[in-house]
């Protein structure tokens, strides 16, 4: 028997009263837990996916539209850029590897995506490993035929990303019909339709919900647009052979092409970041408000039993515990309260997580794994302990004026 | 070891600014004896419990339990001194209600001299002792009121105390359940060496002890 199982014993006692606190508390610690980590998962992984490439180049107009349309897989193409460009900047000093990129179909709401074969054999997730693993099948082919001369004819080969495979239940082998357009319900295209030649491997990235096509089999199938006759690119991905020279090769593309722009993607996300982080600021201040209640809460529950304990705080009085010692009890109480709560809240955190990690994944491509126990948990945990034992000082110093001699009188 | 285990000189309790509740120019108490202390509702015989055992200051004079003077002692360690010292017998039993009768004896240790190892065992072997062996772990609400006394007899001897103050013991028992406790008081109180004062205005209570004093005579005359 010690000063804990004591206030264990007042909390069973108290069992709806401290359930309900704990609660409170655990709500808190969840919410500041989920949108900070939440936050933290999302930034790690927009930047892990723009990190990838040194430079975006493409038509003048957003940076930020530029690379959620090339990399991520969202929102319209900027403009077109023509493709010579592309070929000058592909053979401009310091470039290791330049992609082409051009996107407006789409299906079943995937964006189909026109680049190169480099996109899948060229492209690390770190050094030696292949960002790209195929489930079943291969690279798509070049409808105009391959450097050897072998025209593949009309055949439109494309490459699903796990989810657009999984959701659209497409194989290898089997046909489907593109649409123009990335709205939901664009208008259908009759004239050709793509076989699937791969399926990757899910990459956590927004690479899973996208469709790849060769770029001349997305130009073939556009072939009566004058974008098609010249052969136009929504945007150019680069790799430098080392990042000091991103910065000139940047500086040479913006001053001798005036209607294009490079991007840094990584600063691009940053930048979408910092528009988020107001929003986020905004969500854990709620969530630090609703800590806040829950130490009122326990101020409140632990003040309004303050009645009803001070006979038994008499009664421990009377057989030898100092003043200090039911104020402790009282300090411990609240902190086990936090503590439990604030656990619960912690794993509440990440059940969230795992219910919406999915709906995350739809939205952004971005998977979201479940994070370890953290430094932050820890500190989080703290600063509820800390929020619980500051709300507990007025019914502690109750309990510690608590005169004996009044309490313990018998009662009928 | 001083013969007395406990000793009031020249004590004097109020409240407000009428006439002293309590007044007592002389009272001892021996080492091991047994005594009622008497009086009517209102008389001071809970004031003279609450002095005794350091709950209460008195306005003057001084109050020696077994050989200390309460007055002496800081705040911390007369709460202290009371936990080894005095064991309380209440007339509402006043039992931890979250706890059983085990830990109820276990709570009181907290603040005793009772080496941690050791509490258990002898918490269990008093309430044995009591007749609460099938009982130990329930909880007073799942108790008879006499076995909820006698939890309350265990658990005022747990530490070993020099003296034992008992405020009514027997008020909320019925007659056969308030004999057996009062010759349990009585009997385990002789076995531990522990001086005995019971406060009560019950003819029951007189007949079952050899010394019975009123408080009315040990107060001074106005």
């Amino acid at each position: 028997m010690n000063h804990f199982s004591i206030a264990l014993a007042n909390m069973r006692q108290r069992a709806l009263s401290t359930a309900l606190t704990m609660l409170l508390v655990a709500i808190g610690v969840g919410l500041v837990s989920l949108i900070l980590t939440l936050k933290g998962e999302v930034d790690a992984g927009f930047q892990s996916v723009a990190g990838k490439f040194d430079l975006i180049v493409g038509p003048r107009g957003s940076s930020l539209q530029l690379v959620l349309n090339t990399v991520f897989h969202m929102d319209k193409p900027v403009g077109n850029m023509p493709w010579r460009d592309y070929e000058d900047i592909r053979r401009k000093k310091g470039v290791r590897l330049a992609i082409p990129i051009v996107t407006g179909d789409s299906y079943k709401g995937f964006y189909l995506v026109g680049t190169t074969p480099e996109f899948f054999t060229e492209l690390e997730i770190s050094e030696g490993r292949k960002m790209f693993e195929f489930e079943g099948g291969g690279v798509f082919e070049d409808p105009r035929g391959d450097h050897e001369g072998h025209d593949h004819g009309d055949d439109f080969q494309a490459v699903l990303g796990s989810e657009a495979a999984r959701r659209t239940g497409l194989k290898v082998g089997d046909r489907f019909l593109a649409t123009h357009g990335v709205a939901e319900g664009a208008e259908g295209r009759d004239d050709h339709n793509y076989r699937v030649a791969g399926v990757l491997r899910p990459t956590g990235t927004p690479h899973d919900r996208a469709v790849f096509c060769h770029l001349n089999a997305f130009f073939d199938i556009h072939d009566d647009s004058p974008e098609a006759k010249a052969k136009m690119l929504s945007g150019v991905l680069v790799l430098t052979i080392s990042p000091l020279w991103t910065g000139t090769i940047a500086k040479s593309i913006n001053t001798d092409y005036p209607h294009l722009m490079t991007v840094y993607p990584t600063f691009a996300m940053r930048d979408l970041m910092g528009i988020v982080s107001n929003v986020n600021q905004v969500l854990v201040a709620i969530a630090f408000l609703v800590l806040f209640a829950a130490g009122v809460s326990i101020l409140v529950a632990i003040y309004n039993s303050m009645n009803e304990r001070r006979r038994e705080i008499a009664i421990i009085r009377a057989l030898g515990a100092p003043p200090s010692a039911v104020f402790g009890m009282i300090v411990i109480e609240a902190s086990l309260i936090c503590v439990a709560g604030g656990l619960a809240g912690l794993l509440l955190s990440r059940l969230a997580m795992v219910a919406g990690g999915g709906a995350l994944r739809h939205i952004t491509g971005l998977m979201i794994g479940v994070p370890t126990p953290s430094a932050a948990d820890a500190w989080l945990l703290l600063g509820a302990v800390g929020i619980g034992v500051a709300s507990s000082i007025i019914p502690a110093v109750a309990a510690y004026r608590t005169d004996v001699a009044t309490n313990i009188r018998p009662v009928n | 070891m001083p013969d007395h285990v406990l000793e009031l000189r020249g004590v004097r309790k109020g409240y407000g600014n009428g006439a002293p509740i309590v007044d007592i120019a002389s009272f001892a108490m021996d080492r091991a004896s047994r005594m009622v202390l008497a009086g009517e509702s209102g008389s001071g015989k809970t004031t003279f419990l609450n002095l005794v055992s350091g709950i209460l200051d008195p306005d003057a004079g001084e109050i020696l339990v077994d050989g200390a003077d309460l007055a002496k002692l800081s705040g911390r360690d007369r709460d202290a001194y009371r936990g080894r010292k005095i064991g309380f017998v209440f007339q509402t039993f006043n039992l931890l209600q979250g706890f059983t009768a085990l830990d109820n004896l276990q709570v009181a240790m907290m603040w005793g001299a009772t080496p941690r190892p050791e509490r258990r065992s002898r918490a269990e072997h008093l309430l044995e002792r009591v007749g609460l062996k099938e009982h130990l772990h329930k909880r007073p609400s799942q108790l008879s009121v006499g076995q909820q006394q006698r939890v309350g007899i265990a658990r005022a001897l747990v530490n070993q105390p020099v003296l034992v103050l008992a405020d009514e013991p027997s008020a909320q028992l019925d007659r056969s359940n308030a004999e057996r406790v009062l010759d349990l008081l009585k009997e385990v109180c002789a076995e531990s060496a522990a001086a005995l004062l019971v406060v009560a205005h019950d003819a029951l209570v007189f007949e079952r002890f050899e010394k019975v004093v009123q408080i009315a005579d040990l107060n001074r005359k106005p």
